[in-house]
């Protein structure tokens, strides 16, 4: 691999995890360090080597986590706790080491379930009271106020456009607790059939109780490296063959196939966005792709990148992962740690974590065969493609 | 819970005309003065000419739904006991898709391509919030009460 082309610059090599789980009576700071120790052991690298950092603001600022844990950082910043961002700071992390500003750069997300509860449930912080929406299109005063009711919109139209039964998209969360049921940090193992999804109650009609995240507390850490260096660590490095970046526009909402569901403007309604940067970096097709680790807060947003991203055409989707495509064992495996919906609500870290050590192939029962080639894709049109050296 | 108060939008120097109007329940947004597109989400420029200029033009009420939901579940306990509510986008003629609630009308009953007109609800002393319900002989022969 030329280390000097673009497409193999960085690599993650170090990949750590806490335990995930339901109310943990520990704080997002505890579950922050568990995760970076792990993350560390997996590298092989010293925490005197870790020089950069990157964390959402799930627990910590950039300044006070590295007293915590003990490193000292010549590079360092923060985003938002969005989930949307933990690809981005992958991303920015590459970017970092690549242009030598750090050599080992930590990225990290704390989540604990009382943030997130306090974020979603009372639209808290003002968050979704901002005039012209909160950051999902929230609209308090008409009862738009989870960030799930956009992507039940957006769902509902798409039926509408393409003819389907809504009650199809089940297959998405029985296809991620299959995966689920392989994966020992799961919150949610127990198998689903169709059958006990129809049964589930709405929450947002057309969206039942599985289409749902789990609300959960757990931490996820991964360290990107310049790719000269990813070799002398403890792991095959996994490269960021290709990366793109997060998209913004007139008619862009988050949680909604692009500008499909709720464009805010009429000038290029139901207009296709079309995602080929990644794979042209990657310099690989949607076919070449062996896993598919999906950003999925709510089920249609599975659907929503599959025809995104270009595996299946538009309007399609719906019908394509029926019969066990997305399955353990099917032709592309889709969030093969169970995802949000089932693993548990991790910001898309653990997304990003699950695409490193599949392209390892080190995920036991539930290692897709022969995975070289993993995508990590959002819908706002953030993706990486990950190598497995 | 009783006196619980319902979420109400914050108004911010963009939006105050707009909630100036439809407090005499008129249902107003920007139009560019120059190239005439009317801007919603409100702002300071034209997204499509960046011109600056706009007046707050009043819009026909007429729309169509584009898509809706039904919330079954309350995530401010103003909506407890008015559950199931539907939320709704409506395409409003002149272009602008807006989240609303359909009134007039059983939650089972709305389809997507519905034709509705705007309904002034007022919510407070200051708000007014613009609500739509189907139009035409199929809604109001469907609906009499209402
Ligand atoms: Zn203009």
């Amino acid at each position: 691999m030329r280390v000097q082309h673009l497409r193999a610059m960085a690599a993650v090599v170090g990949v750590g995890k806490s335990v995930i789980g339901r109310n943990l009576e520990v704080d997002a700071l505890t579950l922050m360090s568990h995760a970076f120790k792990a993350a560390l052991e997996d590298s092989g690298l010293k925490k005197e080597e870790v020089d950069g950092l990157i964390v959402n603001t799930g627990g910590a600022e950039c300044d006070r986590l590295p007293q915590l844990l003990g490193i000292d950082v010549q590079w360092s910043s923060q985003t938002w706790s969005h989930g949307r961002m933990s690809g981005i700071i992958l991303e920015w992390a590459a970017m970092v080491v690549h242009a030598g500003l750090a050599r080992n750069v930590l990225c990290i997300a704390g989540y604990s379930s009382h943030a997130v509860r306090t974020r979603t449930v009372r639209g808290g912080s003002g968050e979704a009271y901002r005039a012209g929406g909160g950051p999902h299109w929230e609209a308090p005063e008409y009862g738009i106020i989870h960030p799930g009711t956009l992507p039940a919109l957006a769902f509902q139209r798409y039926c509408h456009l393409y003819g389907y039964k809504p009650e199809l998209l089940g297959a998405v969360p029985v296809a991620q607790r299959k995966h689920a049921s392989l994966n020992p940090d799961a919150v949610y193992r127990q198998r689903i059939t169709l059958d006990d999804y129809k049964k589930a109650r709405f929450v947002v009609e057309p969206l039942r109780l599985y289409d749902f995240a789990v609300v959960n507390d757990g931490a996820v850490a991964l360290i990107v490296s310049s790719a000269d260096r990813a070799g002398a660590c403890r792991k095959p490095p996994v490269y960021l063959s290709g990366m793109q970046g997060m998209q913004g526009g007139k008619e862009w909402v988050i949680f909604s196939r692009s500008n499909m569901g709720v464009a805010q403007q009429s000038l290029s309604r139901d207009a296709r966005r079309v995602n080929r940067a990644v794979y042209e970096m990657a310099g690989v097709e949607p076919k070449d792709i062996d896993v598919v680790e999906i950003y999925d807060s709510f089920s249609p947003e599975v659907i929503f990148d599959l025809e995104d991203f270009g595996f299946c055409p538009p309007g399609e989707a719906l019908g394509w992962i029926q019969g066990g495509r997305i399955e353990p064992g099917g032709d592309l495996p889709v969030n093969t740690h169970g995802g949000h919906l089932s693993e548990g609500m991790l910001g898309g870290f653990n997304h990003l974590a699950e695409a490193v050590r599949q392209a390892r192939g080190e995920c036991g029962e539930r290692q897709a065969p022969n995975a070289r080639l993993v995508q990590y894709t959002l819908g706002p049109g953030v993706s990486i493609i990950f190598r497995g050296g | 819970m009783t006196n619980e108060q319902p979420p109400l939008p914050s108004i911010t120097p963009l939006y105050e005309p707009y909630y100036r109007y439809t407090r005499q329940h008129e249902l107003r947004m920007q139009r560019c003065r120059d190239c005439g597109h009317v801007r919603y989400p409100f702002a300071a420029l034209c997204p499509v000419c960046h011109s600056e200029g706009a007046e707050w033009s009043r819009m026909s009420g007429r729309g169509a739904v584009a898509s809706f939901a039904i919330c079954h579940q309350a995530f401010h306990p103003w909506f407890q006991s008015r559950l199931p509510y539907n939320v709704a986008l409506v395409d409003l003629e002149e272009g602008p898709r807006v989240p609303t609630n359909i009134v007039g009308v059983r939650n089972e009953d709305i389809r997507i391509g519905m034709s509705v007109e705007a309904e002034f609800e007022d919510v407070t002393d200051e708000i007014t919030l613009v609500k739509f319900r189907p139009r035409g002989p199929g809604g109001k022969q469907d609906n009499p009460a209402h």
